[in-house]
């Protein structure tokens, strides 16, 4: 138990110690990129005054390390500053822009880590047959296949040609909401949502079915699954009462990651359907140089990551002690 | 500068195979020059000028080095054709001049911090077709004029000359429009023959709509064609059609007036808010929440009167007050953006309910038309005080999540959607007070994270016109049946920028010159823009019909002219054909 809490607190102190080098790393890489945000606004007739104002107005006009320490100060206080082109508190902007990213990429995650792993329990049980075979075959090509390229395939056919679905956007142009749960769960959303979530959903799917995949393969030559059938027990019962919930340990710690990363890989798949999400956002703070929108926002999903890799190990320690050994040594 | 001569040599190579795709291009720019003399000593008067690029005189080569120029170009993904204007040019050099010149693309931000620090030989940077611009002052005088070389002024190039300096002036301060217009015309002649930098084109403003929702699509000078009182005015219904929707790429970053940074955000106030003046399709200024023009009383004196009967979305009346607090706010907390537009004005004074005064600190003529324009009214009753009672250190913190959008505008903000989308509802009393008529109740700015979902949705019937098309969507949407494509000539200009400050070639005329004449302008136009733009003499296009001199000639001579301009001027060739230049 001991072991157990110093492995924590190791990993808190790891974790802290990531989160600021990260900082540190996107507040000296955004200054350090080419042009100024200033020089965006190339206005006409733009006295050399008004331009160091706009500057003084960015605090662009102090030293480097006197802005740093503000940034840092700030982000004690969970302040991380007023996006410079919109003018608006990033935080408040990065919260509504991520729950439009959340709904998408959980929904998708959701899909793909439930229907994954069983297609994968599938795959493995019937493991060298046709189906198992032309399956693997199916998935890898979702996998291998670029998601702007299947968004754009998808957009091209399904909305396009078939008009079926809409080109892009959470909600139609004229849409009126009565509030936040028609935002939601109006058929106009659902409407829109398809498209992306299935795209979405079908990139992320691959990985947890081939996980499952292989694991199972290892779990099925087991001596308990001997037994099980031994005892009579029914193949689905055997399948996924036993054989699957033994395999699911490395398919959940990847989902925990895939939460970040898929979150921080939002920026193609809202690009291509237009969907305002945090990913988007952040492409036009990094292409304005719009420091503090792009600082805040890299920092959202690097905080993220981090703390699902912390979750993660955490998890470990507790579903199988031996990993506070493992991981020590 | 920088030098890599592998890496030219191949794309000298390679471009004489044709890899660029240029007709008419021969290459030999980087052989021939002496016939495959080696040592360049072959020629009977002491040096090898009968061929294409004669060498320096025996025992001269010392006194000369080679031209080697990096341009600072844009990239391919920002702007497409701008990239391919410098592979295209580029080669065109490397085989007319000899001139080595190595494109390296920027993303536009890092472009513009070069063109405010003027740290670059040769860059990629224009002038879009914004409405205001069809007044002279910005095309012909802010981007010329000697006082706005340095600390991050307008005249990026460094240009000089005092007596453009004297024409330009007028140009900025001259009420009377025929004096105006001919001091424009001089300036244009002195931008001819000076050359300050290689003007490359005016390009076609691309846009298409929806037949079958709106017809009778009229579209204004520059970028944004129907985005405007006019255009929209003059719209009809198909069907029952009363929502017009603009599908576009960019979205409004800032909606707090006092916070403006760039044209989307003043693109989506202006439905808003109503300035005094409006630029029409024509191009030229009409009164808006002026009853007529403002009267200019004297060279530094200005007096508008106000329609009788306006109010603000809120109910409450528009009156002079507020037109004076508008001008007085801004010169008291400045809003840096528009600051060329109201920092003249010394005192806004009020004459009555509906007239005030504008005391200018010195003549400015484009005063009426620009900066009225440029500048809306605000309602005194919302912005007034709230500093003080929210606790801010500038209204501009006043920020987009709370800020009132209270205008006097024809169209009133009802919801804004970071990223999604922007809708604006019909203010019936702009309608009673004004000369226009709409016959849409919403108008709708629906944000795409790219163009081609905009324009698919656009062929989908599902918005009515989507804005700076490429080339290629044009082409592809002219033959769709249902959608009316547009392609209106801009009063906007794209050089390439040449930074005199760099001192010789770029300070030497000779070279200027002979760059203009070895660019096939109307080729790169033809390759880049798809033959879609008009070659570009000066900075003032054709299509700004009163302000555009006619008699301006072409400097379109070719290669031959060009080797020659720089043989005058004492520029040579090694003996791989690359140009060398006298040294100082």
């Amino acid at each position: 138990m001991r072991d157990r809490h110093r492995y924590i607190l190791i990993r808190l102190v790891l974790m802290g110690i990531s989160f600021f080098s990260v900082a540190t790393v996107l507040f000296v890489l955004f200054r350090v990129m080419p042009g100024d945000p200033v020089s965006l606004i190339v206005s006409p007739q733009m006295s050399a005054e008004s331009r160091r104002q706009l500057l003084a107005q960015y605090g662009l006009n102090k030293p480097m390390h006197v802005q740093y320490v503000l940034f840092i100060k700030n982000l004690f206080t969970g302040n991380l500053g007023v996006s410079f082109r919109r003018g608006a508190p990033v935080t408040t902007l990065l919260v509504g822009a991520t729950i439009n990213t959340i709904v998408l990429v959980m929904g998708a995650l959701t899909f793909a880590f439930s229907f994954g792993p069983a297609l994968g329990a599938l795959f493995a049980w019937r493991r060298n047959s046709l189906f198992d075979q032309w399956g693997v075959f199916t998935i890898l090509l979702f996998f291998a296949a670029p998601v702007f390229w299947t968004g754009m395939l998808a957009l091209m056919v399904f909305s396009f040609t078939l008009g079926w679905f809409p080109a892009g956007g959470m909600r139609s142009a004229t849409f009126v909401s009565e509030g936040m749960f028609d935002t939601f769960l109006s058929l106009d959303f659902l409407y829109h949502y398809f498209l992306p979530f299935a795209v979405t959903g079908l990139y992320w799917l691959p990985l947890p079915a081939l996980y499952m995949r292989n694991t199972m393969i290892d779990v099925l030559g087991s001596d308990f699954i001997e037994l099980a059938r031994a005892q009579g027990l029914p193949e689905m019962q055997i399948l996924y009462r036993h054989a699957a919930r033994n395999s699911l340990l490395p398919v959940f710690q990847y989902g925990a990651l895939a939460v970040g990363f898929a979150i921080g890989g939002s920026v193609i798949i809202e690009t291509v359907f237009s969907w305002p999400g945090v990913g988007r956002l952040l492409w036009q703070a990094v292409s304005s140089q719009d420091y503090p929108l792009a600082q805040g926002g890299f920092l959202m999903i690097a905080t993220l990551i981090i703390l699902a890799n912390f979750f993660v190990d955490v998890l470990a320690v507790y579903i199988d002690p031996r990993a506070t050994e493992e991981r020590q040594a | 500068m920088s030098f890599d001569n592998g890496r030219r040599s191949f794309l000298r190579a390679a471009a004489g195979t044709g890899v660029i795709g240029l007709a008419g291009c021969t290459g030999g720019g980087g052989s021939d020059g002496g016939d495959g003399d080696s040592d360049g000593s072959g020629g009977s008067d002491g040096s090898s000028g009968g061929g294409k690029f004669p060498q320096p005189e025996s025992g001269e080569r010392d006194n000369y080095e080679r031209v080697d120029i990096t341009w600072d170009g844009i990239s391919r993904g920002y702007s497409t054709q701008r990239f391919s204007m410098a592979e295209i040019a580029t080669k065109m050099w490397s085989d007319e001049i000899g001139l080595d010149v190595e494109h390296n693309p920027l993303q536009f931000s890092q472009a513009a911090g070069k063109y405010t620090s003027y740290e670059y030989e040769m860059l990629t940077m224009w002038w879009s077709a914004r409405p205001e611009r069809l007044d002279p002052t910005v095309l012909l005088y802010s981007i010329w004029h000697s006082d706005f070389s340095d600390d991050g002024g307008s005249n990026s190039s460094g240009y000089s000359n005092p007596d453009y300096d004297e024409q330009a002036e007028k140009v900025a301060t001259t009420y009377d429009r025929d004096a105006r217009q001919e001091a424009a015309y001089r300036c244009q002649e002195m931008l001819f023959e000076d050359v300050p930098i290689d003007f490359m084109w005016h390009e076609q403003k691309l846009s298409a709509a929806d037949l079958r929702s709106w017809e009778n699509w009229n579209a204004i000078p520059g970028g944004m064609p129907y985005w405007n009182v006019f255009s929209l005015s003059q719209l009809e219904p198909v069907g029952d059609t009363s929502t017009f929707i603009l599908g576009t790429t960019r979205d409004i970053n800032t909606l707090n007036t006092m916070n403006l940074n760039g044209t989307t955000s003043v693109r989506g106030l202006k439905p808003i808010y109503d300035p005094l003046v409006r630029i029409s399709l024509d191009g030229t200024p009409k009164p808006s929440a002026a009853k007529e023009m403002p009267k200019v009383v004297d060279d530094t004196t200005i007096e508008a009167t106000l329609r009788e009967g306006m109010t603000f979305h809120d109910g409450e009346p528009v009156t002079s007050e507020d037109v004076k607090f508008t001008y007085d706010y801004l010169n008291e907390w400045d809003s840096p953006y528009l600051e060329s537009y109201y920092g003249i004005i010394d005192e806004t004074e009020v004459l009555d309910d509906l007239t005030v005064r504008f005391n200018l600190s010195e003549p400015q003529a484009s005063f009426t038309s620009v900066s009225l324009n440029q500048t809306w009214i605000l309602p005194k009753h919302v912005w007034e005080g709230v500093v003080e009672e929210e606790g801010f250190s500038h209204p501009r913190e006043w920020s987009k999540t709370e800020v009132d959008m209270t205008g006097s505008g024809p169209f009133e903000l009802t919801a804004y959607e970071s990223q999604n989308r922007a809708v604006y509802e019909k203010h019936d009393n702009y309608e009673e007070t004004h000369p226009w008529e709409f016959a849409m109740d919403k108008l709708i700015w629906k944000i795409y994270g790219s163009k081609s979902a905009a324009i698919g949705d656009l062929e989908k019937g599902r918005v009515h016109n989507v804005k700076a098309l490429g080339p290629s969507q044009f082409q592809k949407l002219k033959e769709r049946e249902n959608i009316e494509t547009a392609a209106v000539s801009s009063h906007g200009f794209t050089p390439v920028y040449l930074n005199h400050r760099k001192g010789k070639p770029f300070d030497d005329r000779a070279f200027r010159l002979a760059l203009t004449q070895a660019t096939d302008k109307q080729e790169v136009i033809n390759v880049a823009l798809q033959g879609l733009g008009d070659v570009a003499k000066t900075s003032m296009a054709p299509v700004n019909e009163f302000w555009y001199n006619p008699e301006i000639g072409s400097h379109q001579d070719g290669g031959e002219a060009a080797r020659q301009t720089l043989i005058d001027a004492g520029y040579r060739w090694d003996e791989n054909g690359n140009l060398l230049m006298p040294k100082e």
